[in-house]
């Protein structure tokens, strides 16, 4: 190998260091957007969402320092939203011309998701530029300087039209969300990247919302991600898929949980704030069964209602217990207070195993049965 | 019936009836009267008061009952159920009631026993 070709690889490997950091499990995707790159082919990415894969692709573009263009195409998306607006004053005079600043006829890598969703008129102009780099429509024609387009999809497209336009990638790469092992990294690594880079330090400023959403950048989550990975594994297990995308921010959720309980550390007591990241009605009411050991010791000073109803935590039960009975103390004596003591007893006795009563429990019965 | 083991489910039954003996199973009773939505099953030395969840009476002492799982009508105390697979505890306990048809509560014979069962019988449900 020539010393210019050493040299070129090594500085081919450092982008790829740059464009992987903070990406788990998703080297050989970018090492492959890189090959396609060189070799100037195309790469369709299969997957299900979530899965770092534009993130990915905007790391090799931000690592080469080119012009990026990324879209998410849904089944209504317009040509104009890819391509660019018509120019309005050629057209007054009978010309369509593309206005394509910043569009992706510009750009020289372009991530396009869900890119099979796009109508004919969309995917007959991306081929084109996919096929020879350039961008035809209407009396706009232009070399583009595209180095490499990366499709994504949930899945290979069986349709023949569709099929042979999935053709055009010559790249295909098949992602997963990440297996068991990692899940403690990701979660890990994809906590670090969503947190501010500089410290958050000084005066706390703005509403009670706004200061508790600051807050959150400040909550330690290490001692509990054990916890949460175990709730993913779990509700994998279970056929419950959590995205890794939503897996990594629902730690947000369980940290906003500890500030609202007032703590700057997050504890198992707010794992609860996992459920609502379920992404189903059904699967919801299934994670809750499924996570129930898990969310046993879930509870909230704030959110009291929402903790008990996501998790069925006994300790969040008990706390609304104690608080409910306080409430009926200030009742006047009556045959209406004596049936709402009587509901409490019940409840107590009901739920929790005899010889099982959490501490705060304890005071509370024994002043019901003296009271009843 | 012999009652092979208990144990505490994974969450506690919802609670249908309740359920208390002697003194506790008095004072149920007598929570009971007058109540609209609750029926009073007397068997033995046992009572048995059957509702809605909302509505059951409470005694100091009292066993909350709830459907067993995967049978027809077989209360068993909320925070402990029998381990065996609910067709064989469902079989079980019909044959040991005379192939009755109604709703029948199974009840620990002690609080720490793990053996032997009382079956209460709840006539005309």
């Amino acid at each position: 190998m020539s010393e210019d070709l050493v040299g070129l690889a090594t500085s081919v490997r450092a982008l790829i260091d740059t464009a992987s950091r903070g990406l788990v499990g998703r080297r050989s995707l970018v090492e492959l957007v890189v090959l396609g790159a060189v070799a100037r082919e195309h790469v369709l990415v299969i997957g299900p969402p979530g899965t770092a894969k534009s993130q990915a692709v905007r790391q090799v573009a931000e690592a080469v320092g080119d012009r990026y263009f990324e879209y998410l195409i849904g089944r209504f998306t317009e040509p104009n939203e890819l391509f660019g607006p018509i120019d309005l004053v050629e057209l007054r005079q009978g010309r369509v011309v593309v206005d394509t600043r910043d569009m992706l006829p510009e750009a020289e890598i372009a991530f396009l998701d869900e890119v099979f969703l796009g109508s004919s008129a969309i995917l007959n102009t991306l081929l084109g530029i996919l096929n020879e780099r350039v961008f035809r429509r209407g009396h706009t024609v232009r070399q583009c300087p595209l180095r490499i387009c990366v499709g994504a999809s949930n899945e290979l497209p069986t349709d023949l039209d569709l099929a042979a336009f999935a053709d055009r990638f010559l790249i295909r790469v098949f992602v997963e969300p990440m297996p068991d092992p990692h899940l403690d990294e990701l979660l890990e690594v994809g906590w670090q990247a969503s947190r501010p880079l500089l410290p958050v330090t000084g005066e706390r400023k703005g509403g009670v919302l706004e200061v508790a959403a600051a807050d959150v950048d400040r909550v330690d989550v290490a001692a509990v991600r054990p916890a949460i990975a175990q709730c993913i594994r779990t509700l994998r297990r279970h056929d419950i898929t959590l995205s890794d995308r939503r897996a990594v921010r629902a730690q947000r959720l369980v940290a906003a949980a500890a500030v609202l309980d007032g703590r700057t550390t997050a504890t198992d007591a707010d794992l609860w704030a996992l459920l609502p990241a379920v992404p189903t009605h059904l699967a919801q009411q299934r994670a809750t069964d499924v996570l129930g050991p898990l969310l046993e010791r879930s509870r909230s000073g704030v959110a009291g209602t929402a903790a008990e109803e996501a998790s069925r935590g006994l300790l969040a039960t008990a706390e609304r217990i104690v608080r409910t009975h306080v409430e009926y103390l200030g009742l006047p004596v009556g045959e209406d207070r004596m049936l709402r003591m009587e509901g409490l007893a019940r409840e107590i006795d009901a739920t929790f195993p005899p010889g099982a009563l959490p501490v705060a429990i304890v005071a509370v019965r024994a002043a019901l049965v003296d009271e009843l | 019936v012999t009652v092979l083991h208990w144990a505490a489910p994974a969450r506690p039954l919802t609670a249908t009836a309740a359920a208390g003996s002697g003194s506790v199973g008095a004072a149920l009773a007598h929570r009971a009267t007058g109540r609209v939505g609750l029926l009073v099953h007397r068997a033995g030395d046992w009572i048995v008061v059957v509702g809605e969840s909302e509505h059951l009476p409470w005694a100091d002492g009292v066993t909350y009952l709830g459907e067993l799982p995967g049978t027809n009508r077989v209360l068993v105390p909320v925070h402990r159920v029998p381990t065996a697979p609910p067709d064989v505890v469902h079989a079980a306990v019909r044959r040991a009631a005379g192939g009755v048809g109604g709703t029948i509560a199974l009840l620990p014979a002690t609080a720490s026993s793990d053996g032997e069962g009382v079956l209460v019988v709840l006539p005309g449900r």
